[in-house]
């Protein structure tokens, strides 16, 4: 029973990947010879260009920060452990419009350095939208390269410091290179919300393959040529995935030791100290503090005209939302956990590694197959006038847990892991039935789960780009901010819908970290 | 010549004192064992050494040099000490040279090859030179492991349990291996061990620890056949303590009479299970019950219940004696031969 049920959601979360690819081999339509003509070359040169600059600049703020609350002693170091991963909580296209009006002729940036000052810049162009996506999105950099940079302590604090190594060449010869792992997936991810993005690359003028899956499907209404060019757009996102698996594989990274978890390079210099201190302020000042000082103070002057009955169910239905998509995949991704640990076979192992796939499809190209497949299903059933499926909350969490679904088979597969076989074994042992050990699992796992439902509802709060495409008629906080910020003149009465998204998200962060930290001590 | 010279050394954890007073003194060219339970505080010791603990109070000098003191603390990186793991904490992304080339920094690329073709000679591994971690054995990883801290000339090099996480047969080998390697290249150690056959093999001399305390310091056979007190005696074997008490120059047992200097009217005494003869009937002979028997491969175990004192003892005869479970027998202290005992 466990195996076919992990067999039909694997075939659920898959399907949306045949569907597409199953469109490449239909005959070309007018609109994607157009598109192909005109537009192509230039969506190509975006993505690529973007990519680069948010990977380069991502890496940076990510790393660098991680290396250094790990292995120094410097003032605030406890505080930027946490706090650097806050820009979490600020969707991408938030992160864009704020810093976009800093830099407008009414902009901040003007009224303090004057209108010739060389800090303004056309910040709706190609590198504010890198910027925007570097200063959201490095979190993931810098919570992957942390997280590796702690399991790596006994050599890098205790090896290669008793070999009487510089910092800067441990960093290089031993933690960069043992870190590639769970860099490379922070970097992927960034990738994969930098491929999947709608919201800041139109805001900042610079199309990207979503903007032209975007106008395929509506201002060209031409769903074969959004289905072309999502599956070309499926390609890069493979091959960076089978890349980085061809370079780590059959080689071991994993360093299993503990014991300098709470170690630290000896004493450094006053100056160095408040460097460091400086530097890791600065990330934290332009990634949070100055972007959601802007919406505070957008939000003290729109409030009383935004604040009303509908925004206030706006919110609910946005939390209703998130908190019920984040609970279905939880299921799923536990019963498709549990089937390969207590089943485990080849099939049940690949069947995982598909249900995880749904991470390495832009939101677009989800979005796009999840229409579709839901228009199919309604004109199969020869419904004419209204529809089952389409444009309903079904397709939109469809679409919601095939994308976000990998998020939180991290954390489960870790609480599974740390379980242990033994105990297992010993619960079958004793006659338990496997629902029954289930449960028991599922008590000793409770951070692992608090970890995946955090994770994902944030996720899903902060999506704009699915909702926008799936669920047009049905509004979340997201999709409210964004559309009041694509009008210049509304842009601040946008910031209580962004601020409700960030407080939420903030608060699920610290309420996750805390909790995790209080079960930690338990155990 | 002192290479390692540690003088009253503390240390304390919020109000738990993991190690009291602790002071050694390590010649050129010397392995030292530090024994003890978990707990005992001899990995921190191990810590405090390195560098990588700040020692509560006392001293460390390593040739001449103080390291530690109350007004210096010199980092690891500059205390020319190396360490072996207990886990080996090999690079995994290097191969085997490249592991051992790492401790050879500050060496030209020639006189790195020639050091890590030594060491790999001097560890007999010179065909996985190419090798990665999770290509080799447990056995091999920690050769290289030992190869590598080598390669660095340590003034100094500490060994963490390094054979904990090997099985027994391989660390039979190994301890001979590691012993032989470290004498041939007069490298000073700590060896840090809760298993006595590791520190009696490899060790010169022996620190048993309990608590953060110092039990005793001896050379092997001194802490096995004169322990100081029943937890080091306990600790390194079988023993039987039994009540004495004064009888003109010396003790009545319930196993006899033992010469004794010590002073005061009773005392404990520690008698190994080996000193104990089973024979035929005597004068001096008592006579005592079977009343358990193991087997230990290479010898058997036997219970005994002294006829006259009841009191319950244990000895130890040849694999190939046959006895039974109520079997009356005599068994004699002996006293000419004893040398495996102590007064408590």
């Amino acid at each position: 029973m466990w195996t076919l049920t992990t067999l039909v959601v694997t075939l659920l979360i898959a399907t949306p990947i045949i569907f597409i690819l199953s469109h490449i081999f239909l005959e070309p339509s007018d609109a994607w010879l157009h598109i192909k003509q005109t537009r192509l070359n230039e969506y190509i040169y975006n993505t690529v260009t973007l990519v680069f600059g948010v990977a380069s600049l991502s890496f940076f703020l990510g790393v660098v920060p991680a290396w250094l609350v790990c292995v120094y002693n410097f003032p605030g170091r406890k505080f930027f452990e946490w706090a650097l991963i806050l820009p979490l909580a600020i969707p991408v296209y938030i992160m864009s419009y704020t810093y976009a009006d800093m830099f407008s002729s009414t902009g901040l940036i003007r009224k303090i350095f004057g209108s010739d000052s060389f800090l303004l810049f056309e910040f709706k162009s190609l590198f504010g939208a890198i910027i925007s996506f570097s200063f959201a999105l490095y979190p993931y950099i810098y919570l992957m390269a942390k997280n590796a940079f702690k399991q790596q302590s006994v050599l890098v604090l205790g090896v290669s410091r008793l070999f009487s190594y510089s910092h800067v060449s441990i960093f290089a010869r031993v933690a960069l290179p043992l870190a590639f792992p769970a860099i490379s997936a922070g970097a992927l991810l960034v990738i994969m919300e930098v491929f999947s993005d709608y919201g800041t690359v139109s805001y900042c003028t610079t199309p990207t393959f979503t903007v032209g899956i975007f106008q395929a499907w509506y201002a060209l209404e031409d769903s074969q040529a959004a289905m072309r060019l999502s599956a070309i757009l499926l390609c890069p996102a493979f091959s960076l995935w089978l890349l980085r698996w061809l370079i780590i594989r059959n080689k071991k990274y994993h360093v299993d030791s503990s014991q300098f978890n709470n170690y630290r390079f000896g004493q450094i210099s006053k100056f160095s100290r408040y460097f460091i201190f400086t530097m890791c302020s600065i990330i934290f000042f332009f990634t949070f503090v100055f972007p959601v000082g802007q919406l505070i103070y957008w939000g003290c002057q729109t409030a009383t005209e935004v604040i009303d009955k509908n925004f206030v169910s706006l919110a609910i239905n946005s939390i209703f939302l998130a908190l019920s998509t984040a609970c279905i995949a939880l299921f799923i991704a536990i019963v498709v956990s549990y089937t390969v640990k207590i089943r485990t076979t080849r099939m049940t192992r690949y069947l995982a590694a598909i249900s995880k796939s749904g991470y390495t499809l832009p939101a677009a190209v989800v979005a796009i197959s999840a229409m579709t497949m839901c228009k199919w299903f309604d004109d199969s059933l020869g419904v004419l006038t209204g529809m089952i499926l389409s444009n309903t909350l079904v397709a939109l969490m469809f679409g919601y847990i095939v994308r976000f679904l990998a998020v939180t088979f991290e954390p489960i597969n870790s609480g599974f892991k740390n379980v242990g076989h033994t105990v297992t074994q010993a619960c079958f042992s004793l006659g338990s039935s496997p629902s029954r050990t289930l449960l028991v699992h599922l008590q000793m796992m409770k951070p692992y789960l608090l970890s995946a439902l955090v994770l994902i509802f944030i996720d899903i709060l902060k999506e704009f780009n699915l909702t926008f495409l799936v669920g047009p008629t049905f509004d979340t906080l997201a999709t409210d901010a964004y559309s009041r910020a694509i009008s210049d003149e509304a842009v601040p009465y946008s910031s209580c819908s962004a601020l409700t998204i960030i407080c939420i998200s903030s608060f699920f962060l610290l309420f996750g970290k805390i909790s995790l930290d209080r079960l930690g001590k338990k155990s | 010549m002192i290479t390692l010279q540690i003088e009253n050394l503390s240390k304390t954890y919020d109000k738990n004192t993991v190690v009291t007073d602790f002071s050694l003194e390590v010649a050129k060219g010397e392995i030292v064992a530090l024994i003890g339970e978990s707990g005992s505080g001899k990995s921190t010791i191990l810590k405090m050494i390195s560098g990588f603990e700040k020692p509560s109070a006392g001293s460390i000098e390593i040739n001449n040099e103080t390291v530690c003191s109350k007004q210096v603390f010199v980092e690891p990186e500059n205390r020319q000490v190396a360490m072996v793991f207990p886990d080996h904490s090999l690079f995994p992304h290097l191969s085997a040279e490249k592991n051992i080339a790492f401790a050879l920094n500050k060496h030209s690329r020639s006189e790195r090859k020639r050091i890590v073709n030594q060491m790999l000679q001097l560890i007999g591994l010179e065909e996985l030179r190419k090798n990665k971690p999770h290509q080799m054995s447990s056995g091999q990883l920690q050769r290289i492991a030992l190869a590598r801290s080598l390669a660095f000339q340590p003034k100094l090099l500490l060994l963490d349990e390094p054979l904990s996480k090997l099985d027994v047969m391989l660390k039979k080998r190994m301890r001979e291996e590691i012993k032989q390697i470290i004498t041939q290249t007069e490298t000073t150690t700590i060896l840090v061990t809760h298993d006595k056959e590791d520190a009696f093999v490899i060790a010169d001399r022996v620190v048993v620890l309990k608590d953060g305390v110092t039990q005793q310091m001896d050379t092997p056979e001194g802490i096995y056949f004169k322990p100081k007190n029943e937890y080091v005696a306990h600790f390194f074997g079988r023993v039987n303590t039994i009540h004495a008490e004064r009888n003109g120059k010396g003790y009545n047992t319930p196993l006899g009479c033992i010469q004794a200097k010590e002073n005061g009217e009773c005392c404990r005494v520690l008698i190994r299970p080996e000193n104990l003869n089973i024979g035929q009937q005597s004068d001096d002979a008592i006579p005592a019950t079977i009343t358990k028997i193991t087997f230990y491969g290479q010898q058997k175990e036997l219970q005994l219940q002294l006829c006259e004192s009841q009191q319950l003892i244990t000895v130890v005869i040849p694999n190939y004696e046959k006895v039974n479970v109520g079997q009356q027998l005599f068994c004699k202290l002996n006293t000419e031969e004893l040398t495996s005992w102590a007064m408590v």
